[in-house]
């Protein structure tokens, strides 16, 4: 493979797959701290 | 006849039941065929740059939109535009009409891929998958035109399918939609990967990946290129059309809006990224045995793609059978997903107008749409059918109706509320630049995508298509949609929808009279 098209790859997945790890990561979170925070309405 | 107490509005066990709903909707057949050709052809690696700024400046913010709707008025497309604006109510009705439409074709592509998951086992297509495909399989008619022939190889899986997604949907939210998210995405997942760890140990595979990531930034200067990011964008992420919107409608009230739409949009363009390796991989493959590079290979993207070019791909390879199998099973995990989410639309929309339960809701939607997809993509006319009505349906009527959706909750001035409402649970914030996109920028770009595509469609026709058939699958198509659309605004509703209060600011919650 050329080195661009290495670089590209490895970009692409650095930002898409980092992205839905660190959107998990916010989720999993604020869903923690709810939880052992105010009690649920329901 | 008197109006009756609403039914007891359905929910997702939690988060992760929604989340995997979405996603499980995002992901579709277009992640896999659609992706890695648009990519490929529009500036290969360099086309990252533009897909992911349309992600983040067009396709999240309009997912966030939909799931400010359907949360905040907690009801079916129509149901929740009307509590907005009884002018709106429509626009929910227009969204409903296109699901319907969208699910009579999409079902038919998911039949052809449980024929070919069978075909698979002993690589049935033989020597010549094209032939197969148009000739033996689909009995394809050699002019495109109007008939009723039934292909009784397309019927049967076709059947089948359609007793199962009604079957899942008259179960409902939490046992029927969510149970088999649940099950079917972490399994597409597992076996999508696997697949692609196969297809990246093949020969040939680098230069297919070669083919797809090196770069051309003078693509970037197209205009189209980016105009092909932002539909790919939009298309993928099922916006717009009411699925997210209804999806959204079953949470809990506390549930975090935003950080699950960036986890449901992240995975979605993380699968589709993961297709493009995979696909291109396996292309690489096919170069390689034919002794030419990638760029002379057809039939990269769509239907043929998958019914023409990888069964000749499977059919070289060894274990061909068993990633066969595996390929055609992740089309039908990640499509029956898709389609159960467009079903459900309207599903929901009948039930609250006519104030039916899910069973009665997933007969009243499902068995029509069962009966047009068999009559009219079923025939040996389908292929040709198909192809025209989704690409009236998806690039003419969806493109409008979140142009449409953009623009009237602007002009409404219901934005700041929607916006107030994502902030309200959410740990990630959306501010002014959450409102500039969606009420400037996106509907600029939606605008002219429309107008560009009606143009070309008005002048140009589409494809090689005749007018007369155009007039009868595409432009019919819209017709139908909008006629369908004005019949049931008029219906009267049956349940009282317009008792719907929003316990959060008083101001914004007169609707039809109760506040």
């Amino acid at each position: 493979m050329h080195g661009s098209a290495v670089i590209l790859m490895l970009t692409a997945m650095a930002i898409i797959w980092g992205g839905l790890i660190v959107a998990s990561l916010t989720l999993r979170n604020h869903s923690r701290s709810e939880e052992s925070g105010s009690p649920s309405e329901d | 006849m008197a109006k009756t107490a609403p039914r007891a509005r359905e929910q997702w066990s939690g988060q992760l039941g929604f989340l995997f709903a979405a996603i499980g909707s995002a992901i579709g057949l277009g992640n896999i065929w659609r992706f890695p050709g648009v990519a490929y052809s529009n500036g290969g690696g360099a086309f990252i740059l533009p897909y992911i700024i349309a992600l983040l400046t067009a396709g999240i913010p309009i997912l966030l939109l939909d799931y400010a709707v359907g949360h905040r008025f907690r009801g079916s497309a129509p149901a929740s535009f009307r509590r907005i604006s009884r002018k709106l109510e429509a626009l929910g009705w227009f969204q409903v009409a296109i699901c319907f439409v969208i699910s009579t074709f999409y079902a038919v592509i998911l039949a052809w891929a449980m024929s070919y998951l069978v075909f698979s086992v002993n690589l049935t297509w033989g020597n010549d998958p094209v032939s197969f495909f148009n000739k033996d399989y689909l009995q394809l008619a050699e002019q495109p035109g109007l008939n009723f022939d039934v292909v009784a190889a397309v019927l049967v899986p076709l059947l089948i399918l359609w007793v199962g997604v009604i079957v899942i949907l008259a179960l409902g939210v939490r046992r029927g939609i969510e149970l088999v998210n649940k099950v079917a995405i972490p399994l597409l997942v597992v076996i999508f990967v696997a697949l692609v760890i196969r297809a990246l140990f093949l020969p040939g595979a680098l230069q297919g990946l070669d083919a797809l990531f090196t770069p051309n930034w003078e693509a970037l200067l197209d205009p189209n290129v980016w105009i092909a990011a932002y539909g790919q964008i939009f298309f993928s992420l099922s916006v717009a059309f009411g699925i997210m919107l209804t999806y959204s409608s079953y949470l809990d009230k506390k549930a975090n809006l935003t950080a699950t739409g960036y986890v449901a949009a992240f995975a979605n363009s993380s699968f589709e990224l993961l297709a493009g390796i995979g696909v291109f991989a396996t292309l690489g493959f096919m170069a390689h045995q034919a002794k030419i590079p990638v760029s002379k290979i057809e039939d990269i993207t769509g239907p043929t793609l998958s019914f023409v070019t990888f069964p000749k791909v499977i059919s070289e390879m060894p274990g061909g059978p068993l990633f066969g199998v595996l390929f055609f099973l992740s089309l039908i995990l990640a499509g029956v997903t898709s389609l159960i989410s467009v079903i459900q639309v309207a599903s929901a929309a009948l039930q609250e107008k006519l104030n039916l339960n899910p069973v009665q809701g997933s007969l009243a939607i499902g068995i029509p749409s069962a009966l047009v997809s068999i009559a009219l993509f079923s025939t040996t006319n389908g292929l040709y059918a198909l192809d025209v009505v989704d690409n009236f349906t998806n690039e003419v009527g969806v493109v409008a109706s979140a142009l449409i959706s953009c623009v009237a909750l602007t002009m409404m001035r219901k934005l700041p509320s929607l916006q107030s409402h994502l902030n309200r649970t959410s740990s990630l914030k959306v501010g002014p630049v959450w409102l500039g996109l969606v009420s400037v920028a996106t509907p600029i770009l939606l605008a002219y995508m429309l107008f560009s595509k009606l143009v070309s469609l008005i002048r140009n026709g589409y494809e090689t298509y005749s007018s007369g058939f155009l007039m009868v699958f595409g432009w019919g198509a819209l017709v139908v949609i909008l006629v369908a659309t004005a019949a049931l605004t008029l219906t009267r509703w049956r349940t009282p929808v317009d008792d719907f209060i929003i316990d959060d600011d008083p101001k914004l919650n007169l609707v039809g009279g109760k506040a």
